[in-house]
């Protein structure tokens, strides 16, 4: 009798919860497991919706005290440092980038090896071609995630399905050499592109695009080349510190992996470039509007819907203040370093005497894309949703004090006297979630200039380095470059060019990471420009140009060279060393 | 206005009410007795048991404050309006003693027994009553009276002090959201936290029997009791939801007599306890400029120039557009903020019928127009007599609850304020306001955007008491409750807006823009409405006996109890209103401004209670519960816990050979162990999941998808929490009641604490791991209440009550690295939790550690270490303790960690109650103060320029270091934090503990004389205050707040009545 009460009081405690799928829901269909696999596709770093970027770590930007870059270059990374909770925090180097730290990457990682392990075990409930390409794409976001591990850490740990706890053998597992983790990671990429069952490209109105490609695969392995290939990497030594266990690089000097590098890229304009799936874009401003995704460029994106899911990047760049209304937190500042960086209209650098560049009229008579990337002192600045037209000036007015006036202080408002608008997306105000603009990780502009730059390594300049890298000056209506130049000259020609073209698309970091000029370029003092009246009480004289040093934290330290792993991390698993130099 | 409206109709509509039934009430009195002819006189005298007379006694006519006092001699005389009357005398330590007397009868004389009235009180204790002398467990209890007159919107603020075992962090001073929050005997538990926020580390709620986590909805007037039960013995029947205490919250029932009706209200002013006193312009610029130098010495570029900040307030007298000076603080907030209270009752019944009901209605604004807490509590229950033997009672307590704030936060707000640059425009001449790093407090204020949440809830509950004849002592009951409590909340955004002012033209013109307030508001409209609805539902079965034989005394008691429960919600958005009407239906029609979500859910538990309690000769106490519960949360096969528990007392002062200590009126020890249980986890944590998420991602045509991932691994063996709790305790009456003494040693070992055990894997696992029961935490202390009432033969009266709760815990077992498990100094193991760690400052660099003299603290100076980027003079140095080899490294790192300040809540609370009355006059005092607590106070106060320039307090400014003043409480000044400087250090934290006056009234009851007059039963009026005075060492910022941008804790000054007929 009481038993009998008892079991049905245990029924009584029978409730279902319903926000969740379970083991048999989840896999067993195509449209549910593709539920899983969206998700995987959301890990995709969310670049464009928070403040912090990788260009804030160079030359290229003086971004606020608030990040973790500004730490960062004040020579301060330490795995051991982020335990505690004031505004000071920790100095985890890119861990505060979106799903770029330690732990979340590997969470993303995990998440490809359960879709992949899990779809392969149910197998039997999906068709053959859903099947074979939906683990493509799950093998390519996982190489994805990879290849930032790779970047910024080197070698490490590969895991290439979910680890169990039990399973203790496999479960602890040590760093691999530099090597083996660009060979697991290209190899992936290979078997992808072997397999052939992915699109090389999606256009606008496929309702697949922003899945994976075989376009984006093979970009994304040709760029970890030309990593792999750059001096910090391709040495014997490693700048950091002595590297026994070959993490930071590959131990040795080998200029055929330049070649490696372009052998891929030019695989890819050979296959599929010009103009035949891929090519540039016509024009170099919109490039990145919402209108023109999916636009012969793109190659890898992460998609953003406008409103309901947005990004916020509008938000922290361009001026701060637009027609009177404080709008953004005003963090890309572009250095005076970069901006001496546009060529003069006629293609030449500033450096070179006959460029006709004059130091105290120093916005004419520029290039191209200084006019529509850059927003300098009396810079027009009209964006679609502007109901009227504004001018930005960031010079020192007495008479009439502009908001946007350079401050050298603290404010949001710009203490390089510059704001950038570049892929700014001008249909909407400035806010949270607006931006239905995808954020793009590789264009097709960067198989020109990657390959130019392993082709110039690896057997000098010839024909199809100039052809390459004159097709991206010659869509902003820069003439080609001087015939007859040296290897050393063409290098400096392409990294300048790579600078200008890509400035504010996060590759700056790994540049200058990977040719070894960290500690050149963040060991200096950065500028911004001063602009003054000699007459200042009623603007009556001249206005003056003066570059002014920003005093702001340059103490690149030789280790920073690659990032260490938490400490954290390292006491979860004593078989992980440190990188060299922490 | 709107508001004082509503109160004004309020109060006509009481006083209306009022009238009607007093007069109606009255009638029959009034034809019967008209009430000064029948006057008549009483006389007699008060004895002991030896005939000695008892000067000082009260003797009071029931129900009205009518009253005199016993002469030297014991004798009185009382003059009675009625035609007959009920006398209670009463005398410090003898019990209270009720006489009827009537016009006529001859001088009487009124012997009275000894014996502490306190312990012949009934208790409610789990699932029924008992009385206080026979407890075995460890109980304490506040009477609702005490907690009638302080103006809090509920009891959680009001506990904290006045019961032992209470300790309570406040939440902040917000109106509706400023309930504190409640540990019994402190913190013994982790809980379990989602989304940092923490659960399950609270007591239980149980409001007249029922379980009901509505501790804000019971309205003060309304409670005839709270109990809080915090030892095994007492919190034994509630099971799984018993381990973090329980309190027990009894509402007010009818009596048999003639009616009472009683009316209240009181209305009072609010200020904040503490505001801080932020920098005027031009102290502002030279903290800048000062800043500039140092970090650019000889620079050229200040912001504000020497020669600029000099003429400033001259420039501003000239033009105050151009160089603004503001104020914020002042100018946004308000200092003050009525409160207000009204009530009302009627309480009565017959031998067969009895009843209760009230009204009331609180009010509390908020230092913004728009903050405030409006709530209306209506409560009914009666309780018949069907027959001899059979009791039926019905009750609900009804209340219905708006919240109201600003759109946004407040806290926002309060960040946009302090933020605010003093030489930025807050306000321009011609009344239009301005912005200051796109932060625009007006602009908040000024929008007619809100947040509101209505909130209903009843707790409805009917019962049947049935006596069984046939054994004598033996009565079985039902009871039946329903709980809907639902709220819907609608917040309306409408952009704020700040003007922008153009100096290129003459005059200035202006322009309107809008204001992101650091990007935590939009800049188009949205409403937001939210519906959330939760019913339980309560079914109890009793079987109760009692009965004595001879010397023996038995009690048991048996409930099965079944409790479920139904949630459910939903919300929708829309976006970009055309026209501003805050309807849902009158916003934009395209899809992509719709956004909506909801869901809902089921709960239940069931829990099998037993109490048998067994008493020989008033001397030997014996008692044992437990229950058997079952819940939901848990796999099948793995539900149901038996949690049992046992006590032992022994009255040391009813034993004969004790019979000769005569200062020792009773004394009593008593102990108990058992096994209480808590809910840790959230459900359904057995299962293997894959929760699914709407907004996943899109693709190709922008259509969004949804998502679905493994959060967290699963754990089919997942359980609850189990405290063991040990109580030894004395308690003791001496010299006739004139001491009392109740002290408890208490222990206990949380076993089973939900833990993550994540570190047992590589990071590189990629999945949390699923919770374990594997964390023990211990936690002890010690309580003690000492009370003593004495009454002097002028009639004085002064009662004195303190108690004084310590609890301290310590984790025993957490997963940790072996890092700082194997590290003495950073162990988390083997101490209390939340404990903070981080670096050990040595205080700052003076300008002579700067030995080059070029600014800066480098190797060059001497010093080796390296700590966070450069270093200046004025800045902090931390102590290098050690390094991965075990010595120090010469740099400061997660090695250097240590302890550095104790944990947020306290680990002391204690409460000094005075209470004191002469003639009709009443004063009472409680001194509250918390001890053992830390708290950071880095943030805008404490730093220049902590966010984007922002201004900063003179606590700073005048406690700042500078190279004259290198000895000083903060930092230098800079232009932006610097990394150094904002590490976790012991810098910045400083000792909470205070001590203050919570509460202190002083109140005057009218001579009955006069208020009969009248025809009232009694009339008293009082003021009261809230937080009056404070001390402690935190000197700029309320001890109890919970940070810079939460809402200022309050001081409240009120004035009130209450009377009754």
């Amino acid at each position: 009798m009481g038993a009998l009460g008892l079991f049905s009081c245990d029924k009584s405690l029978n409730n279902q919860q319903k926000t969740s799928l379970d083991d048999n829901t989840q896999w067993v269909s195509e449209s549910n497991a593709d539920i899983f696999l969206n998700d995987v596709y959301d890990q995709l770093p969310d670049i464009y919706s928070q403040p912090e970027n990788f260009d804030n770590f160079t030359d290229d930007n003086d971004a606020g005290f608030y990040y973790n870059s500004w730490k960062y270059k004040d020579g301060n990374l330490d795995p051991a440092s982020n335990n505690y909770t004031l505004f000071g925090g920790g100095a985890t180097g890119i861990g505060t980038i979106s799903r770029c730290n330690w732990p979340a990457i590997y969470t993303s990682i995990r998440k490809c090896n359960t879709f992949i392990q899990q779809a392969t075990a149910h197998k039997s409930n999906y068709s053959s071609a859903w099947f074979n390409k939906r683990i493509d794409e799950a093998r390519f976001n996982r190489a994805f995630h990879y290849s930032i591990l790779f970047l910024y850490w080197g070698g490490v740990p590969l895991i290439s399905t979910p680890q169990t706890r039990t399973d203790t053998v496999s479960l602890f597992l040590k760093r691999s050499t530099y090597a083996e983790t660009l060979n697991f990671i290209t190899a992936t990429l290979d078997t992808i592109l072997n397999n052939n069952y992915l699109a090389v490209k999606y256009s606008k109105g496929n309702p697949d695009a922003g899945r994976a490609t075989l376009g984006a695969a093979l970009m994304l392995k040709a760029y970890l080349q030309l990593v792999a290939a750059s001096p910090t990497f391709n040495s014997s030594t490693y700048p950091g510190g002595p590297d026994p266990n070959h993490i930071a690089g590959f131990g040795s000097a080998d200029v055929t992996r330049w070649a490696t590098a372009a052998a891929s890229f030019k695989k890819f304009m050979d296959d599929w470039g010009g103009g035949q799936t891929y090519g540039l874009f016509s024009e170099d401003s919109t490039f990145w509007y919402e209108d023109y995704k999916y636009n012969q460029e793109v190659i890898w994106d992460r998609q953003y819907v406008s409103n309901v899911k947005g990004s916020n990047y509008e938000q922290y760049g361009g001026p701060v203040y637009v027609l009177g209304n404080y709008l953004t937190w005003g963090n890309y500042n572009p250095t005076q370093e970069l901006v001496d960086q546009f060529f003069m209209a006629n293609g030449k650098p500033l450096t070179d005497p006959s460029s006709g560049y004059d130091p105290q009229h120093p916005y004419v008579g520029r290039e191209r894309r200084f006019y529509k990337w850059i927003v300098y002192d009396g810079a027009p600045y009209k964006m679609d949703w502007m109901p009227a037209q504004d001018t930005i000036y960031t010079r020192i007015d007495q008479v009439r004090p502009s908001p946007n006036q350079i401050d050298f202080a603290s404010t949001d408002v710009s203490n390089t006297a510059y704001y950038f608008k570049k892929k700014l997306n001008p249909k909407y105000r400035p806010a949270t979630g607006l931006s239905g603009a995808n954020y793009v990780f590789f264009r097709y502009a960067e198989v020109l200039l990657g390959y130019a730059e392993a082709q110039n390594e690896a057997v000098g300049p010839d024909a199809s380095v100039y052809n390459a890298i004159n097709a991206i000056r010659n869509r902003v209506s820069l003439p080609d470059l001087p015939a007859g130049l040296t290897q050393s000259q063409m290098r400096d020609a392409i990294h300048q060019e790579r600078r200008v073209e890509l400035c504010f698309e996060n590759k700056r970091f790994v540049d200058i990471l990977r040719w070894k000029i960290a500690d050149q370029v963040l060991t200096v003092d950065l500028h911004g420009m001063k602009i003054v009246n000699t007459v200042p009480g009623d603007n009556s004289g001249v206005w003056t140009y003066t570059p002014v040093a920003l005093n702001h934290p340059h103490g690149f330290k030789m280790k920073q060279y690659l990032h260490p792993i938490p400490q954290d991390a390292l006491a979860q698993n004593p078989k992980l060393v440190q990188t060299p130099g922490y | 206005m709107k508001r004082i409206d509503c109160h004004i109709k309020l109060w006509f509509f009481l006083a209306f009410i009022m009238c009607r039934i007093t007069s109606f009430a009255n009638d029959p009195g009034d034809r019967n007795h008209p009430a000064s002819p029948l006057a008549f006189t009483v006389n007699g005298r008060v004895v002991d048991g030896k005939g000695n007379g008892l000067p000082g006694a009260t003797v009071m006519q029931k129900g009205y404050s009518n009253a005199t006092t016993t002469g030297a001699d014991g004798s009185f005389g009382i003059t009675i309006q009625q035609k007959s009357a009920v006398l209670v005398v009463s005398y410090v330590g003898f019990q209270v003693k009720e006489i009827s007397v009537r016009a006529g009868t001859p001088d009487i004389t009124i012997e009275l027994t000894p014996g502490a009235n306190s312990l012949e009180d009934i208790i409610v204790v789990g699932y029924g009553t008992q009385r206080k002398v026979l407890s075995t467990a460890a109980v304490s209890r506040v009477k609702g009276d005490q907690l009638v007159a302080v103006p809090d919107a509920n009891i959680s603020n009001s506990l904290a002090g006045r019961a032992t075992g209470i300790i309570t962090r406040s939440t902040g001073g917000r109106p509706g959201s400023d309930n504190s929050t409640l540990y019994v005997r402190g913190v013994a538990t982790m809980g379990t936290t989602v989304n940092n926020v923490t659960y399950n580390t609270t007591p239980l709620i149980v409001v007249d029997g029922v379980i009901r986590n509505n501790i804000n909805e019971v309205d003060p007037n309304n409670i005839e009791s709270v109990t809080v039960l915090k030892d095994a013995a007492a919190v034994a029947p509630y099971g799984l939801g018993g381990a973090n205490g329980v309190i027990l919250i009894t509402t007010k029932r009818g009596n048999s007599g003639a009616p009472t009706l009683s009316f209240g209200g009181y209305r009072g002013d609010q200020q904040p306890t503490y505001l801080p006193k932020m920098l005027s312009a031009v102290d502002y610029m030279k903290l800048k400029l000062e800043a500039y130098l140092t970090e650019n010495p000889g620079g050229t570029n200040p912001t504000y120039s020497q020669p600029y900040i000099d003429s400033y307030v001259q420039n501003h007298a000239k033009n105050p557009d151009l160089y603004p000076i503001s104020d914020a603080l002042n100018d946004v907030v308000k200092k003050h903020s009525p409160i207000y209270q009204s009530n009302f009752q009627v309480r009565g019944g017959s031998q067969n019928v009895k009843y209760y009901a009230g009204l009331g209605y609180f009010n509390q604004s908020g230092m913004f127009d728009k903050s405030g807490y409006e709530r209306y509590n209506y409560n009914v229950n009666m309780d018949v007599n069907i027959t001899p033997t059979t009791l039926a009672s019905f009750s609900l307590n009804g209340s219905v609850q708006k919240t109201s704030d600003v759109d946004g936060s407040t806290g926002q707000l309060f960040r946009g304020v302090y933020k605010f640059i003093p030489v930025a425009p807050l306000k321009f001449t011609n009344g239009l306001w301005g912005e200051s790093s796109g932060n625009a407090p007006l602009g908040v204020t000024h929008s007619d955007g809100y947040f509101h949440q209505y909130t209903n809830n009843w707790l409805s509950t009917i019962a049947l008491e049935q006596k069984l004849p046939f054994i004598k002592g033996l009565s079985v009951k039902g009871a039946f409750s329903y709980d809907p409590y639902n709220y819907v909340q609608k917040q309306w955004h409408v952009p704020f807006i700040y003007w922008s002012q153009n100096t290129t033209t003459t005059p200035y013109t202006y322009t309107p823009a809008f204001s992101t307030q650091e990007s935590s508001a939009t800049t188009y409209t949205w409403l937001n409405e939210q519906y959330w609805q939760n019913n339980t539902i309560t079914w109890q079965g009793y079987i109760n006996y009692h009965n004595t034989f001879g010397k023996h005394d038995i009690t048991g008691l048996a409930v099965a109890e079944l409790r479920n429960n139904k949630q459910m919600d939903f919300r929708s958005r829309v976006n970009n209103f055309a026209v501003n009407i805050d309807e849902l239906s009158l916003g934009s029609s395209n899809r992509n401004d719709f956004d909506l979500g909801g869901g809902s859910g089921t709960g239940s538990q069931v829990g099998y209670v037993y109490r048998a309690s067994y008493a020989y000769d008033k001397r030997f106490l014996a008692e044992a519960s437990g229950r058997y519960d079952g819940h939901y949360y848990f796999a099948p096969g793995k539900r149901w816990v038996y949690l049992p528990a046992f006590s032992l007392g022994w009255i040391i002062s009813n034993e004969k050979f004790f019979k000769s200590v005569n200062f020792v009126d009773y004394l009593k020890v008593r102990g108990s162990w058992g096994e209480s249980g808590n809910l840790t986890s959230t459900g359904f944590q057995y299962l293997n999941s894959y929760p699914l998420r709407g907004n996943a991602y899109s693709f190709g045509d922008g259509a969004l998808v949804q998502g679905s991932y493994v959060q967290i691994e699963n754990n089919p063996n997942i359980t609850w929490e189990i405290s063991k709790k040990t109580d030894v305790a004395v308690e003791a009456n001496l010299w006739k009641g004139l001491l009392r003494v109740e002290a408890d040693y208490f222990r206990e070992r949380r076993t089973g604490m939900l833990l993550s055990p994540n570190i047992v894997v590589p990071q590189e696992y990629g999945l949390q791991l699923a919770q374990q029961n594997a964390g023990i935490m211990d936690n002890h202390g010690i309580e003690l209440s000492i009370g003593t009432t004495r009454r002097f033969n002028n009639g004085l009266q002064v009662a004195i009550d303190g108690n004084f709760t310590y609890a301290n815990n310590k984790l025993i077992q957490v997963y940790e690295t072996p890092v700082t498990r194997n590290n003495p100094r950073r162990s988390r193991t083997g101490r209390a939790y939340n404990t903070v760690f981080g670096y050990h400052a040595l205080g700052l660099f003076t300008t002579a550690d700067d030995k080059t003299g070029d600014g800066f603290i480098t190797a060059a100076d001497g010093y080796n270490v390296t700590q966070f980027g450069t270093l200046r003079p004025g800045d902090i140095k931390y102590a290098d303790i050690s390094g991965p080899a075990g010595v120090p490294d010469g740099k400061i790192d997660s090695y250097d960690e240590t302890v550095i300040a104790r944990p947020q809540i306290p680990a002391i609370i204690y409460g000094i109650n005075v209470s004191t009355s002469w003639k009709g006059f009443d004063l009472s005092a409680l001194f509250q103060g918390s001890g053992m607590s830390s708290f950071n106070v880095y943030g805008f106060m404490t730093v220049a320029g902590f966010n984007n320039n922002s201004n900063s307090s003179y606590e700073y400014y005048n406690n700042r270091w500078t190279p004259d003043h290198q000895n000083s409480k903060y930092p230098r000044a800079y232009s932006a934090p610097t990394n150094n400087n904002g590490q976790g250090s012991d810098f910045w934290y400083v000792s909470s503990s205070y001590l203050r006056l919570k509460n202190a009234s002083l109140g005057y009851t009218i001579p009955s004389r006069i208020s009969s007059r009248l025809r009232m039963k009694n009339f008293r009026l009082y003021v009261s205050g809230q937080n009056l005075f404070t001390f402690g060492k935190l000197k700029f910022t309320d001890p109890e707040t919970t940070g810079e941008q939460g809402y200022p804790v309050q001081k409240i000054l009120l004035a009130g009545f209450t009377t009754s007929f």
